[in-house]
């Protein structure tokens, strides 16, 4: 008995000292396979992508004072789906996201869209020997890997009713273009969207033209692949007027025309009507004489605008001027 | 030495090994299984097909809701007993009359008060859609009044999804008092948040809120309203509230909710708006949503967890079930975080246990902030081995974060400095479990501090910029640095 109990502990103990070898002798080039537990172990080996990330609203996501006002210091959790999602590779392309327990403070970072189910990470080449064990993955330059959270509002829907999707052209050729162009470089996280007032202003054009001895205004989305504004419901770009300001007198007040936005789930009696891709809106503006009109956009919630009509856009530090016209009869 | 020879190399094995008990096998289309129940039993229920409805004349019925609108005291009887012999006949009418933007106010509605009146599935339903889809708040009002009057519980969870998003306060009112009266206590909340807001502006109005608040809390037999929220908010444990027994409709019309929570729908809209009504509906919905932790659907499982958790204690018959729970390796972190929220004393060990480095990091964080609800001094020690590194930022964080809910706020003081500092950190949550200990602290230095603390924070209803965020933060770190050795002695 006792012979047989030493047989089977020596067995054991080569079995052990066995796979304790094969797991730490040197490979073939390998560096040790690392487990991320967090987004700041990434900037070790990519540092010009961390800082763009670490600069990119995907980043706030988390800690933007806007989402944790509203969200009530998340105690509202329906936010956490999107604002801290699980690895979007985990629960699947196309499939509902699902929220995360741990490192939710670095919101939508990059474990969320390169973890692989296994293990490693999805990349842009295979490197097995790498830390991070990169896999090739093209499924990562899907419109519907960025849509389990930004097709929530049906964006990635809008521009799949647009002609940039039959031409080819998809989310990322706008909001992760390549580095100075130039595909070596690898693409900008930064991830430019909504938050970035040149891309909202290469988005439309304003015009004036006169019909019937007054003005019609025409909003045209020139540039945007979806509708113009996208995405949250609390953003909105409102078409202002007054007259034309003499020289050296003091601006009249701006006078409200028109708002474009996507309602709230509360507001039974609005309708949606964000300027679709390629569309142009005509708004008439009863007005003969020199005016200038102006559009304003704003990201913040519009939960205390009652009246549109009483917000004064210049006054509100959270606007920006979109784009503004004189029109002379 | 024979021992450690044959112990390591087992030990290392188990270590690389499985995270923890091997997933269940068992799941089933539990949610479909169901439906299919109910469905049987509903239509064994109604095995008469009700009466072909009598022909009503419009004029007829107008004038009744004329009658109704514009009469008081018993002069009302007539209109009332004549249109509930119409029965479903005079619901069409009714309902267009109700919705009719043109018509007088009082005589929309007296059409709603006439649609309870005639009851019955059809004219509840349109009552709903009034509720659901008017654009006047008054209407909405009005029409959740008629529902409370109709007394039928399936109508619960659209009130409660609808209450979600209504701002009117007004209607606000009559939904909770609907819910209420429904044995239903979820929309209490709702109607003190409009005492506390609307109400303290509006003098007419906080007299209204307040005579529904004594009201309601009469019915249910409690002298003072708000410890009728708190009965309903910590699961009734006298039982003082009653347990009033769910209609098979309503049962079926709650497994329709937990079915939104399929990943078979892509958009959150439903999935956000089911979690909130099932979280909110009676603690009879614990047993069902425990069937759905077995359910085929991974979505389906992970979501039950959480509404479960969002009952927090009204859920705490649910532990032994989000135990086994653990066992799942889809639903094991969810299992864990609800067991904190439905405060389940019994499930310290199996969550002490995820604590162990060979468990999912996942699993440790959901583990580590629900010992901290639990609040029991036996995970202490467990705790406080994982507030440094080589452990994980976040998980540093959350077993501080839960040491002080253990009232060990002194032990880590340094550590909540040092997350407080770290750009790295959730330096907002720092900042929150700081404020924690102090408040925990009798002594004056610790009340001076945090007088000094809460200075810094935005006013009441202001949004900080981002900037304004980090130097808050940074303002915070100096004066708990410059407090932090005299707060402890040192």
């Amino acid at each position: 008995m006792k012979g047989l109990r030493t047989g089977l502990g020596v067995a054991v103990g080569a079995l052990g000292l066995w796979a304790v070898a094969a797991v730490f002798a040197p490979g073939e080039e390998a560096a040790p396979a690392r487990t991320f537990t967090s987004s700041q172990q990434c900037r070790e080996c990519h540092a010009e992508v961390f800082a763009e990330w670490e600069a990119s609203w995907h980043r706030e996501s988390w800690r933007d004072p806007d989402v944790v006002a509203l969200s009530n210091d998340f105690s509202n959790t329906d936010c956490i789906d999107c604002h801290a999602p699980r690895p979007v590779l985990e629960t699947g392309i196309g499939m509902r996201v699902l929220p995360r327990s741990s490192r939710r403070s670095e919101g939508v970072d990059c474990i969320s869209c390169h973890a692989l189910p296994g293990g490693g990470m999805a990349g842009t080449i295979d490197a097995p020997a790498a830390p991070c064990r990169p896999v090739a993955t093209l499924d990562l330059q899907r419109p519907e890997f960025c849509g389990g959270c930004h097709d929530q509002h049906k964006t990635v829907q809008q521009w799949k009713e647009s002609r940039y999707f039959e031409q080819g052209i998809a989310c990322m050729d706008c909001h992760m273009p390549f580095r100075d162009g130039d595909p070596n470089r690898g693409r900008d996280h930064r991830c430019l969207g909504g938050h970035d007032m040149d891309l909202v202003r290469s988005a439309v054009e304003l015009r004036g033209v006169r019909e019937g001895g007054g003005w019609v205004i025409e909003i045209e989305n020139v540039g945007a692949g979806h509708s113009f504004p996208t995405d949250e419901r609390s953003r909105a770009a409102d078409l202002f007027w007054r007259p034309a300001t003499a020289q050296g007198a003091t601006p009249a007040p701006w006078r409200h025309v028109y708002r474009i936005r996507s309602p709230y789930r509360h507001e039974v009696d609005i309708v949606d009507n964000l300027l679709e891709a390629h569309e142009t809106r005509r708004v008439p503006l009863d007005q003969e004489g020199a005016l200038e009109v102006a559009l304003f956009y704003r990201l913040t919630p519009y939960y205390a605008d009652a009246d549109p009509a009483l917000w004064d856009p210049e006054g509100d530090a959270n606007a920006f001027l979109v784009e503004s016209l004189e029109l002379t009869p | 030495m024979r021992r450690v020879l044959i112990g390591a190399p087992l030990l290392w094995v188990a270590a690389c090994g499985v995270e923890g008990p091997a997933a269940r096998a068992d799941h089933r289309p539990v949610v479909a299984e169901a439906l299919a129940e109910l469905d049987a039993l509903l239509a064994a229920e109604e095995r008469e097909p009700p009466a072909p409805p009598a022909a009503v004349e419009p004029e007829h019925l107008s004038g009744l809701v004329r009658m109704l609108a514009y009469s008081s005291g018993r002069a009302r009887e007539l209109p009332l007993e004549e249109v509930r012999l119409m029965g479903a006949g005079a619901t069409p009418l009714l309902a267009a009359i109700a919705a009719e933007a043109g018509r007088a106010d009082e005589e929309r509605a007296a059409a709603c008060e006439l649609l309870a009146v005639v009851g019955g599935d059809a004219a509840l339903e349109q009552l709903l859609t009034l509720f659901e889809r008017a654009s006047e708040g008054w209407l909405r009002a009005n029409a959740a009044y008629a529902l409370e009057r109709a007394g039928s519980d399936w109508v619960i969870p659209r009130v409660i999804a609808r209450l979600k998003y209504e701002k009117h306060p007004e209607a606000i009112v009559w939904a909770a008092s609907c819910l209420s009266s429904l044995g239903n206590h979820a929309g209490l909340e709702a109607l003190w948040g409009v005492r506390n807001t609307a109400g303290a502006a509006d003098p007419a109005l906080l007299a209204a809120v307040d005579e529904r608040l004594g009201a309601l809390a009469a019915v249910v037999g409690v002298d003072q309203p708000d410890e009728h929220l708190r009965l309903w908010a910590s699961g009734d444990p006298t039982g003082r509230l009653g347990a009033p027994v769910p209609s098979a409709r309503l049962r079926r019309a709650a497994w329709e909710r937990i079915s939104q929570l399929s990943g078979e729908h892509f958009q959150l809209r439903g999935v956000d708006d089911a979690r909130f009504v099932l979280a909110r509906l009676g603690i009879w919905i614990v047993d069902p949503l425990c069937r759905a932790l077995g359910d085929s659907d991974r979505y389906v499982r992970v979501h039950a967890a959480q509404c479960l958790e969002r009952m927090g204690a009204r859920a705490v018959s649910a532990g032994p079930a989000l135990v086994r729970a653990l066992g799942d390796p889809d639903l094991a972190t969810e299992a864990a975080a609800a067991l904190g929220s439905v405060a389940y004393p019994e499930a310290e060990p199996a969550l002490r246990a995820l604590l162990a480095p060979r468990i999912g990091h996942e699993r440790r964080v959901a583990a580590a902030r629900s010992l901290g609800r639990l609040g029991l001094a036996d995970s202490t020690v467990a705790l406080e081995a994982l507030i440094a590194p080589p452990e994980p930022l976040d998980l540093r964080q959350a077993a501080a974060t839960a040491l002080v809910a253990l009232g060990a706020g002194d032990r880590i003081a340094t550590t909540l400095l040092a997350l407080l500092e770290d750009e790295a950190a959730d330096r907002a949550l720092a900042e929150a479990s700081v404020e924690t200990w102090l408040a925990s602290r009798p002594d004056a230095a610790a009340r001076t501090l945090l007088e000094r603390w809460r200075a810094l924070a935005p006013p009441p209803g202001i949004i900080p910029r981002v900037e304004q965020v980090a130097e808050r933060q940074a303002a915070r770190s100096r004066l708990l640095a410059e407090a932090l050795d005299g707060l402890l002695g040192g």
